[in-house]
């Protein structure tokens, strides 16, 4: 067998770890017992592996947040010495299994949103969004006594009941959320609207049903129904579960992780599990909340939750979401032909996500390094756009940078053909 | 423009074929002249090293 047929044999089995996967959501737990490899004294962040001394003021900020919340150190001051001498070991979340969107500030007690992909058994870990406090402590790198006292509450009042729920109906399934909320609007990156209502179909009857004081269930109904973009974590976990599943695929181009740092915007390729493949982190293109703000405010990239791209959802799944395009100045037919520029640099196209604007033809799944380069296509990220003081500034996209590509397919090269 | 473009133009219905930005089309579609998009962009060409190795794998 030629090296080309073995590639397009191994992408073919990575491609379908995404269209076969079955994630459900099985259990809530904190991040020290669910995310692999995660100690004590370890703070993950999003991107790929940057060090404390080179880390834009959001990701410093979020890991003396994390000293704080741990009780590692009592004063900033203290947690930024700790943070200095090394005593506290930092990595990528995507080196595990897990992801940070935002700052992706993850710690032993956070509690996580755990999502098993029933077809191969691999569980991915993501953190819910936090209630009034939005992107928190964890997306947001943010520490105070009323967020580290909200993250208690979630973690030791609201879950232990969402929980008990969770068993007694044996999981929740990701995938049928995730198709019908594509008919219906959502791309699921920027927009989770339909799907938040369809797990709230599924979860809230359950709740009322469950045997605990009114009081306390709807504290809980309050949390689901009235945290925007619920459903968010969800579709990072079950992607990031298909994208460990492909993970390790020999001969695999197939792209399994992406992410930003702020400083570089890294990618993950399943035949070579390992390695990031690095540029500089790219700027978005979008609308901003206010007129007051330029590109000079804008962050560059930061955050994981571009893993949804990787399993074929977000700006690969533009054209069913023609209501995010449109917050970028575009219009239905452009969300439509933004698809299909994705398609060329796709392995597939994925047979449960039939989508209307498409007169119901499948998203497409998969990324392939070669079709990138081939084409000179880079993958479309949508996302939010941070500024340089951690506030949330708008909503757009961006692509990929292509020189990730290039070391990659180097890389590959090195790997298989030396 | 030409006197004969000119006179093209004013007399007989316009019929475009738009290539780049859809913007275009749109302005002359909205005013009722047949157009159609065409999805094109330049050829890539990628550097010459990664040009020979995706020969190798594709």
């Amino acid at each position: 067998m030629d090296i080309k047929e073995r590639i397009e044999r191994a992408n073919d089995a990575a491609v379908h770890c995404v269209i076969d996967a079955d994630p459900v959501w099985v259990d809530i737990l904190p991040a020290g017992e669910c995310v692999e490899g995660l100690k004590d004294h370890m703070i993950l962040h999003s991107g790929p592996p940057v060090e404390f001394r080179d880390m834009c003021m959001l990701h410093r900020r979020g890991m003396v947040s994390g000293v704080l919340f741990e009780g590692w150190a009592k004063t900033e001051e203290e947690a930024l010495k700790l943070l200095e001498s090394g005593a506290i070991e930092m990595d990528s979340a995507h080196n595990h299994n897990t992801v940070g969107a935002g700052t992706g500030i993850i710690t032993k007690s956070v509690a996580m949103i755990v999502i098993e992909d029933r077809r191969t058994g691999k569980r991915a870990a993501t953190f819910p969004a936090e209630g009034p406090f939005q992107g928190g402590f964890c997306g947001w790198g943010l520490y105070s006594p009323e967020i580290a006292e909200n993250l208690r509450y979630m973690r030791e009042e609201l879950f232990p009941i969402l929980r008990d729920v969770l068993k007694k109906r044996g999981g929740l399934a990701i995938k049928p959320i995730l198709a019908e909320a594509l008919q219906m609007g959502d791309e699921h990156h920027t927009r989770q609207t339909a799907a938040d209502l369809l797990f709230d179909k599924q979860i809230l009857p359950d709740l009322f049903r469950a045997d605990y004081p009114k009081e306390q269930i709807m504290k809980v109904v309050d949390y689901v129904v009235q945290t925007p973009r619920f459903f968010h974590c969800y579709g990072q976990g079950a992607s990031k579960a298909a994208m460990l599943s492909a993970e390790g695929i020999e001969y695999s181009t197939m792209v399994t992780a992406f992410g930003g740092n702020a400083k570089e915007f890294g990618i993950k390729v399943a035949g070579l599990p390992g390695q990031w493949f690095t540029a500089p982190a790219p700027m978005m293109k979008g609308r901003y909340t206010s007129s007051k703000y330029t590109e000079k405010d804008q962050l560059p990239w930061i955050g994981d939750s571009c893993v949804v791209e990787c399993a074929g959802l977000g700006g690969m799944a533009a054209a069913a979401s023609p209501i995010v395009c449109a917050l970028r100045g575009m219009k239905l037919r452009d969300a439509i032909n933004l698809t299909r520029e994705m398609e060329q640099i796709s392995i597939a196209k994925n047979p449960n996500y039939p989508v209307p604007n498409l007169d119901f033809d499948f998203t497409p799944v998969g990324i392939d390094i070669r079709k990138v380069l081939k084409t000179g296509i880079a993958p479309e990220i949508h996302g939010g756009m941070f500024n340089h003081n951690g506030g949330l500034i708008g909503a757009g996209s961006a692509r990929v940078p292509m020189e990730c590509f290039k070391k990659a397919l180097i890389a590959f090269r090195d790997k298989y053909m030396s | 423009m030409n006197a004969q473009n000119e006179k093209t133009c004013k007399e007989e219905k316009l019929r475009v074929i738009n290539i780049g930005l859809a913007a275009f089309y749109d302005a002359v579609a909205t005013q009722g002249a047949k157009a159609v998009q065409l999805d094109w962009r330049p050829p890539v060409e990628p550097d010459k090293d990664v040009a020979d190795i995706l020969d190798d794998l594709m």
